[in-house]
């Protein structure tokens, strides 16, 4: 401990008497791909929402790149910079076209001048294969190019760290591809990314740890291999039987 | 037609030309066309009679304005509704199952239409019997266009009065309801007081009936003799009293408006690194200003028909300029003029909101 880029030590988040976290310590390296799984209300969500800052921590401490992120003096809006997030119910402002959508931010941050961040932008919705989309609005695309809009716009900020959501839970199957050969090639880009999913072969594929949260503990982690095919915890071993029997339906 | 006895029908084999689908029974049109053409009667005696009150000669004007002119406008889809009615039967008899509840399907819209059309003139008619029943009493007190016309120009110019009040209190209104939303709805624990002010407030100007607040600020202020408080004008402070209430109205409306935005969208802004008050400028309220639109013209007309409260302080609007005339002429119609001026007024508002949200939603859509 102590020299990896993210690092949660003792974490603690509490609503009234519900323990959501319950101290928990994780590190992800630069340039790792670091994944969650567990059971829905096991945390996964709230551990991420931790790290972005949108949810304060009762207990324990979260640093980025040496710098502590989390308690009451930090500056929030600087964090955020720091650390993109995607949802999974991919959230863009429906009022806004997809180009303004992405420059929006840059823009008011001062990050980038309107028509330098247009001009990012525009490079970047190419990349996610939306160039033919800047001018149009969100309910104009599926939900598939809405999520990837929403990475561009999170990758925009150029963040550290990337924080994905479940990106691909409210999606139709054959839209879920689409996103993940985006997330795939980020990656080999070498993003650092923390993110929660219920499509094991592909965090499988892509992540260098996995983390099994189970009631708000992380109760085994270790590299994918390790965690799906000799995992130790009763609980896990469960928790895979479980999707694994999902799966075959 | 029973149900019973057609589904007989259907179970005893008699799949028309052997295609795979058997309809079940044919669409019965009787009962849709008896009640339009029993309203459609209705029509024609009410009609009549209303020929008979509004004019003083009988004999042929009366029957032409009063039967054959009504049973023409009504009669057209009640006939369309009985050939189609035939035609299905016939349809039926000739085994064209499809072709046979097609036309009953026709037939039964012919009546509706027939059926909204009658509605109409009965409504029309019953309202003009009541204006010239009893030797045309209501007609005279409330509709003399002699009065009525009498008394335009003078209340037109004094409806500027309630125009300029309106103004001024919305401008005011919007203004303050928005601060009162936005402190209600402020976060954290050290803004409490803040939330407690704001909520006392909307709950107290909210309760207070606006003729009684136009009463105290118009009547009282001058009397505290404070300096600047006392110095206004009635107009001003009725403007005042006005913006009082409707700030309280129009921050539950921003309330409401915030509130019903999606909570993913805050989020979604605030993780990107956008401040507070950029979170609100340029994605709550641009959103909010869409929610609310319709139900804040409808507050605004509200309280352009309260600037008629004025009357209480003594201010010549409108509605107090109409009452002098109907005290002078001892007759109602200036009165009513004032409420055609008002509709007048109010009208090309709801169409232009309309318009507005129609041409956003276009252009959301890439329209």
């Amino acid at each position: 401990m102590g020299s990896a880029f993210v690092e949660l030590d003792q974490v603690t988040k509490r609503y009234g008497d519900t323990t959501v976290l319950d101290r928990v310590d994780l590190a992800v390296d630069r340039h790792e791909v670091v994944t969650l799984i567990g059971a829905s209300g096991s945390g996964k969500s709230t551990l991420l929402r931790c790290v972005n800052g949108l949810e304060a921590i009762q207990g324990g401490r979260i640093s980025l790149g040496g710098d502590v992120i989390s308690g009451e003096g930090v500056d929030l809006v600087r964090l955020r910079r720091r650390v993109g997030i995607v949802f999974q119910s991919f959230n863009l402002f429906p009022h806004m076209s997809v180009l303004r959508n992405c420059t929006l931010t840059p823009v008011r941050a001062g990050v980038a001048t309107k028509e330098r961040a247009e001009a990012e932008a525009r490079v970047m919705l190419e990349r996610v294969g939306l160039k033919e989309k800047v001018g149009a609005y969100p309910d104009q695309l599926s939900g598939g190019q809405q999520q990837r809009v929403a990475i561009a716009r999170a990758m925009l900020m150029r963040p550290e760290v990337l924080l994905l959501d479940e990106i691909t839970s409210a999606l139709d199957p054959e839209l879920v591809i689409e996103v993940l050969n985006l997330v795939r090639e980020l990656a080999e880009d070498g993003i650092t990314m923390m993110m929660t999913t219920h499509e094991m072969p592909f965090a499988r594929e892509i992540s260098s740890k996995i983390c099994f949260l189970h009631r708000g503990r992380i109760l085994e982690q270790g590299p994918p291999e390790e965690i799906f095919d000799a995992p130790r915890a009763p609980e896990l071993r469960t928790f895979l039987r479980k999707i694994h029997e999902a799966g075959r339906n | 037609m029973s149900v019973r006895g057609s589904r007989a029908r259907t179970s005893g084999g008699e799949a028309p030309g052997g295609t795979a689908v058997a309809y079940a029974r044919p669409l019965s049109t009787r009962g849709y066309l008896n009640g339009a053409a029993v309203l459609a009667l209705l029509a024609l005696v009410l009609c009549y009679q209303l020929a008979g009150a509004t004019m003083t000669i009988g004999g042929p004007p009366r029957v032409v304005l009063g039967l054959v002119l009504p049973a023409a406008i009504v009669g057209g889809p009640l006939l369309a509704a009985y050939r189609r009615g035939r035609l299905s039967e016939q349809e039926w008899e000739a085994k064209r199952y499809v072709a046979a509840r097609e036309a009953a399907a026709r037939s039964r819209n012919a009546s509706i239409a027939s059926l909204g059309l009658t509605g109409f003139v009965v409504l029309v008619s019953l309202v003009g019997l009541l204006v010239f029943t009893n030797d045309g009493a209501v007609q005279k007190t409330f509709f003399n266009p002699e009065f009525m016309a009498k008394s335009m120009a003078d209340m037109s110019r004094a409806l500027l009065v309630n125009v300029e009040i309106a103004l001024g209190a919305q401008v005011l209104a919007m203004l303050f309801g928005l601060v009162l939303a936005v402190g209600r709805l402020l976060p954290g624990k050290g803004f409490w007081p803040v939330r407690a002010l704001c909520v006392a407030y909307i709950d107290v100007f909210r309760g207070i009936p606006s003729v009684v607040l136009i009463y105290l600020v118009c009547f009282g202020l001058p009397i505290t003799e404070v300096p600047v408080l006392s110095e206004g004008g009635p107009i001003l402070y009725a403007v005042v009293a006005l913006a009082l209430t409707y700030s309280a109205y129009n921050a539950e409306l921003y309330r409401s408006g915030i509130e019903s935005i999606n909570k993913g969208q805050t989020s979604a802004a605030l993780s990107m690194g956008l401040s507070q008050p950029d979170v609100l400028r340029f994605v709550i309220l641009p959103q909010m200003a869409r929610n609310i639109a319709a139900p804040m013209l409808s507050t605004f007309i509200g309280l352009q028909k309260d600037t008629s409260l004025v009357i209480v302080v003594g201010i010549i609007d409108a509605f107090s300029q109409a009452k002098i005339y109907s005290a002078n002429d001892f007759n109602l119609s200036a009165v009513t003029a004032v409420c055609v001026l008002f509709v007048l007024v109010t009208i090309p508002q709801t169409r232009l909101v309309d318009y507005m949200l129609a041409r956003s939603s276009t252009k959301k859509k890439g329209g």
